[in-house]
């Protein structure tokens, strides 16, 4: 047996070298310093403060700081202070004094651990919401000023064109579940807050700018995942087979996760917000209905492309979710914002699944499509444009609600 | 668990989590890649206010979870017997006597021609030390079946290394 012993301390040598080690550790030790953005726990972790020095101390006593490489030092170092630094700029919007360190080190820090094209993917998605929602935020009290518009515009456009090429990049490595899941995410966040920009034009009038660009990615990012999705139709593989059933799983989860999500915030949301959103969610359900017939018959590629469908909508709702819960706090006038959101939820939600035309037709209201107050009525689009100069109500920053212009509304089709 | 403890835990098992991803994949780069996913679910999972018993037992769950997608996803899996004859690197960095190295080169040799199950379990039997009730808990196979393997395992082991040694 002393045989078989050495034979498995030799295996040992199967581990990370301490650079891997300590720049994953000096990543993770980032993000459990940084509250979760979009998480109900914050608090929690506030609260739980003065206990992170201690296990800073414990951390820096417990290991050989020489062999540390400089990111995780930093990271030991700057926990009591920077991590506090780090975490207040999570919340940050372009104009505040910690927005650099934001850009500049929080996110370049996660960026500095992805590797593959899919989970640099992964990432780029996420930065682009990030610049969506301080768009919204800052739209939602009338305070995006046209050149920080255009700054988040260009960095919104840097990071879809990033994601594009890392679909490229897996396309071209035959990884079409993979480029179908990121493709589909991207389509999600850009389609959730293409709504929600649509409303807030209505406190600011440049989210228009922001809102013509989301369409044009929007439209960019559809005819990619089309192409991708073209692969899957009429295909019947093993391999298929193996995807759909593992999309399955992927988009029952998400309903799930966004069920629950869902469930803890129905309270705080007005019946019509919360019948909207079961409805939506029902249509998740039905179209997992409908790929599990097509998985029993085979067909394994509309399978996958409908579970696919299905976590895009779910994912959908989610965003819808967080944007609200986001911005509720920032409006001025909470009830507003209700009202707002009500609108909001109209059959929009449905719109993946009857067949409208795609988005970016700020149609004029009453051209056939609208219903009552319509699911996105921003006072936005040319219409508006047009009211506003005759009104001289200046960039109306949150003034402009009385009446909401009825006869002037628009619809942004198919967000 | 607090942060602390979530800290510990990956000093205390991320060579074994990666590990574990590497004999499973045969792929260092993307062990190391699940390696990481695993602790940022878990942190997520913990995030949300949930709680974790077992934290090695937990992590094990997660990790495999993750090699299972990852089998799905990918079908061009590459053995660990082909990794080992285009000869495996390991990291410059580490400074080993030659002697050390070419023990090494020869013990993944051999046990690369064990099968997979046999390897994940001698794996964390015999380098990761858990014992084989949790190794049955970690796998959902019962603790009967583990032994059996582990002793089949280390029989196979000591054939190969018979035959192919000296």
């Amino acid at each position: 047996m002393n045989n078989t012993e050495s034979f498995f301390k030799r295996l040992t040598l199967v581990r990370l070298s301490a650079s891997e080690k300590s720049r994953i550790k000096a990543g993770l030790l980032l993000r459990v310093n940084q509250a979760p953005v979009r998480n109900p726990s914050t608090d929690r972790l506030l609260s739980k403060r003065p206990s992170r020095l201690a296990y800073v101390y414990q951390i820096l006593l417990t290991n050989n700081i020489k062999r540390m490489p400089i990111a995780l030092i930093i990271a030991l170092l700057f926990g009591g202070s920077m991590g506090g630094v780090s975490f207040a700029a999570e919340n940050t919007v372009p104009g505040d004094a910690l927005y650099s360190v934001k850009i500049n080190f929080n996110e370049k820090a996660v960026e500095a651990l992805r590797f593959s094209d899919k989970t640099k993917a992964e990432w780029d998605t996420r930065l682009a919401e990030r610049r969506l929602e301080e768009a919204e935020k800052l739209a939602s009290t009338g305070n995006l000023a046209t050149s920080t518009q255009e700054a988040l515009q260009a960095a919104l456009e840097g990071h879809t064109k990033n994601v594009r090429e890392h679909i490229k990049n897996l396309k071209e490595h035959d990884r079409f579940g993979d480029a179908e899941d990121i493709a589909s995410n991207l389509e999600a966040a850009l389609r959730a807050h293409g709504r929600a920009l649509g409303h807030l034009s209505q406190e600011d009038l440049n989210a228009l700018d922001t809102l013509r660009s989301v369409e044009d990615e929007f439209n960019l990012m559809q005819d990619e995942h089309r192409d991708i999705e073209r692969r899957f139709v009429g295909t019947s593989s093993p391999e298929v087979k193996s995807a759909a059933e593992g999309k399955l799983i992927a988009a029952q989860n998400k309903l799930n996760e966004v069920q629950k999500f869902f469930d803890a915030r129905s309270g705080s949301l007005a019946s019509t917000t919360v019948d909207a959103v079961n409805a939506k969610l029902k249509l998740v359900k039905d179209t997992i209905a409908q790929g599990k017939t097509k998985l029993n018959d085979g067909i394994y590629g509309e399978a996958f492309l409908l579970f696919a469908k299905a976590q895009r909508m779910a994912q959908e709702v989610k965003h819808l979710l967080d944007v609200r819960n986001e911005l509720g706090n920032r409006l001025k006038d909470g009830n507003r914002f209700d009202e707002v959101f009500e609108r909001q939820q109209g059959d929009s939600f449905n719109d993946e699944d009857s067949n409208m035309p795609r988005m970016g037709n700020l149609r004029p209201r009453g051209d056939g499509k609208g219903g009552e107050g319509g699911d996105f009525s921003p006072n936005g689009g040319p219409g508006m444009q047009m009211k506003i100069k005759d009104d001289d109500e200046g960039n109306g920053s949150g003034k402009n609600n009385s009446g909401d212009g009825e006869d002037m509304e628009v619809r942004v089709q198919n967000f | 668990m607090h942060q602390g403890e979530y800290i510990q835990a990956f000093d205390d098992y991320s060579d074994a989590i990666f590990r574990h991803a590497f004999f499973k994949l045969s792929d260092r780069e993307r062990a190391v890649e699940l390696m990481q996913e695993t602790f940022t679910k878990t942190w997520e999972y913990l995030e949300q206010g949930r709680k974790i018993i077992n934290i090695r037992a937990f992590l094990y769950k997660v990790l495999n979870n993750l090699v299972i997608d990852e089998y799905r996803k990918d079908r061009k899996t590459v053995s660990l017997e082909m990794l080992v004859e285009e000869g495996f690197e390991i990291p410059s960095e580490e400074k080993l006597p030659l002697q050390d190295k070419l023990d090494f080169e020869l013990a993944l040799r051999h046990f690369s021609k064990l099968e997979e199950p046999y390897r994940e379990v001698l794996v964390m039997r015999y380098v990761d030390n858990l014992e084989p009730k949790s190794i049955a808990e970690i796998l959902g196979d019962s603790e009967n079946a583990v032994s059996v393997r582990l002793h089949r395992g280390i029989n196979k082991l000591q054939e190969l290394m018979h035959t192919h040694h000296e």
